[in-house]
């Protein structure tokens, strides 16, 4: 077992696996926290409501066990979309405290700053990566672009964490980093080949 | 502005629906799933015509696609919106729920958050003059879409997304109804899609050019060669990524 995806009842399992395992990344879900030992790298996906999310984490006995995984400099851990948010300390949406890896909270998209932004923020959009690591994505003549689906975007978060913004009304920050912690507002899952290529820029080492 | 193939399915068969009935056979539908998906396709809609959740199907259909899935069809409950999207679609459509049990429409979005659903207002007339139907066009509520969009607001529930659906377009290639976008449109900000007439690729272009619309959804045009109805599974065709994806794609192949 290399790559976990962490199947807390909350997020999409199951394409994140196949996804994985068509760029021959093995993948596996994981149904229980003492399963996580077994991995290099887990992968937080989240779709829903950030309560409930955390709600979730916490009855299957998750939440902790992340913390804890994540204290290993040598695993690495991956928040998708939600899964990305619940990395921080909080959101606007819901009074449950984050994960807290990241010093970051979500906040609604600013329908006061931006009149007629639509919420949510549903679409492709280009995204451009300040991180060697994923730089393979930069190529000039086609932006490398990745399918949001959000109406929370994560704020706050230190300028050194930043790895990659987007825009919708206005700029906002779509990838953070933070030594093994990785998180992603976008589903690369979702994302056609920018996806394969990225999880692979990400995880080649774990495979 | 997202260009989203429909796909409305029976089992394992995908049928197009001429207003709303199914008038052709177009093929299997994970042969149809892998060729959207091969073509690049910003997103599929899935249609179940069935009845019935079909868990398995869906869970093959997930596995073919690196491209997000919506899906629309029998949706009851919060359990039934846990289990499709564990197995990997990113948005329900809900219409009927809706007309016959509003407080669990409600209970949908409070648990599920916005971004997760999608609401359909299936109707037939025209922008003027319009009613409102649901359970696949069979029960009619004697409601303006109007009416539909003013409780949506009243009651604060509005969904991530809202599909305006020309029942009497469907299967037609008559055009979009844009008079409906515009109608509609500045009343609500959550994204607008429209659904059924797309009639061209042209019509495409010029309805991106002229309206912030956030997608369409049509079949036909993207499962026949032509007018004629001869079946060929096509989407636009976008030569700058098939070229990048074969010089990337070396790395991990």
């Amino acid at each position: 077992m290399k790559v976990g995806v962490i199947d807390y009842g909350i997020g999409n399992v199951n394409s994140i696996i196949n996804f994985l395992n068509r760029i021959k990344i093995s993948a596996t879900p994981i149904n229980h926290p003492e399963d996580l030992e077994k991995c290099h790298a887990l992968i937080l996906p989240g779709v829903g409501a950030f309560d409930n999310a955390t709600n979730h984490l916490i009855k299957t006995g998750f939440f902790d066990a992340i913390k804890d995984y994540s204290q290993n400099s040598f695993n690495k851990v991956i928040g998708i979309c939600l899964g990305m948010q619940l990395l921080g300390l909080g959101s606007e949406e819901g009074k449950s405290k984050g994960l807290g890896l990241i010093d970051m909270c979500a906040s609604r998209f600013d329908n006061k700053q931006v009149q007629d932004i639509e919420i949510p923020n549903i679409g492709w959009r280009e995204t451009f990566f300040k991180v060697d690591k994923l730089a393979l994505l930069n190529i000039q003549s086609v932006p490398a672009k990745f399918y949001h689906v959000h109406s929370f975007h994560v704020t706050g978060v230190d300028k050194n964490c930043i790895i990659s913004n987007s825009f919708h009304g206005y700029e906002f920050v779509n990838g953070v980093n933070k030594g093994n912690i990785w998180g992603f507002q976008f589903h690369p899952e979702k994302s056609h080949f920018w996806g394969e290529l990225l999880f692979y820029l990400l995880l080649k080492e774990s495979v | 502005m997202r260009v989203i193939p429909s796909i409305c399915f029976c089992n394992n068969q995908v049928f197009k629906t001429r207003q709303f009935y199914k008038s052709q056979y177009l093929g299997d539908i994970i042969n149809i799933v892998r060729l959207f998906n091969d073509l690049f396709c910003d997103e599929i809609c899935l249609v179940n015509l069935d009845g019935n959740l079909n868990l398995p199907l869906i869970k093959k259909i997930s596995e073919e696609a690196s491209m997000p899935l919506s899906y629309a069809g029998s949706v009851k409950n919060c359990e039934d919106i846990e289990k499709l999207i564990s197995l990997g679609v990113e948005k329900i459509i809900l219409n009927s729920i809706f007309f016959e049990d509003i407080d669990e429409f409600r209970k949908i979005l409070h648990t599920f958050g916005r971004s997760t659903i999608s609401f359909s207002i299936d109707y037939r007339g025209d922008s003027s003059n319009n009613e409102v139907f649901y359970s696949s066009g069979k029960v009619a509520t004697q409601l303006p879409v109007s009416y539909v969009i003013d409780t949506l607001l009243r009651e604060n529930i509005l969904p991530g997304e809202l599909i305006l659906t020309s029942i009497d377009r469907d299967g037609t290639f008559s055009g979009l109804d844009t008079d409906m976008y515009y109608k509609f449109a500045q009343k609500i900000n959550c994204p607008v899609v429209l659904n059924c007439g797309l009639s061209s690729y042209a019509e495409i272009d010029k309805v991106n050019s002229l309206f912030k619309l956030n997608g369409i959804i049509a079949s036909g045009l993207f499962v026949y060669a032509s007018l004629a109805r001869g079946i060929l599974v096509n989407y636009q065709i976008n030569e700058q990524l098939h070229h990048i994806k074969n010089q990337l794609t070396f790395i991990y192949e």
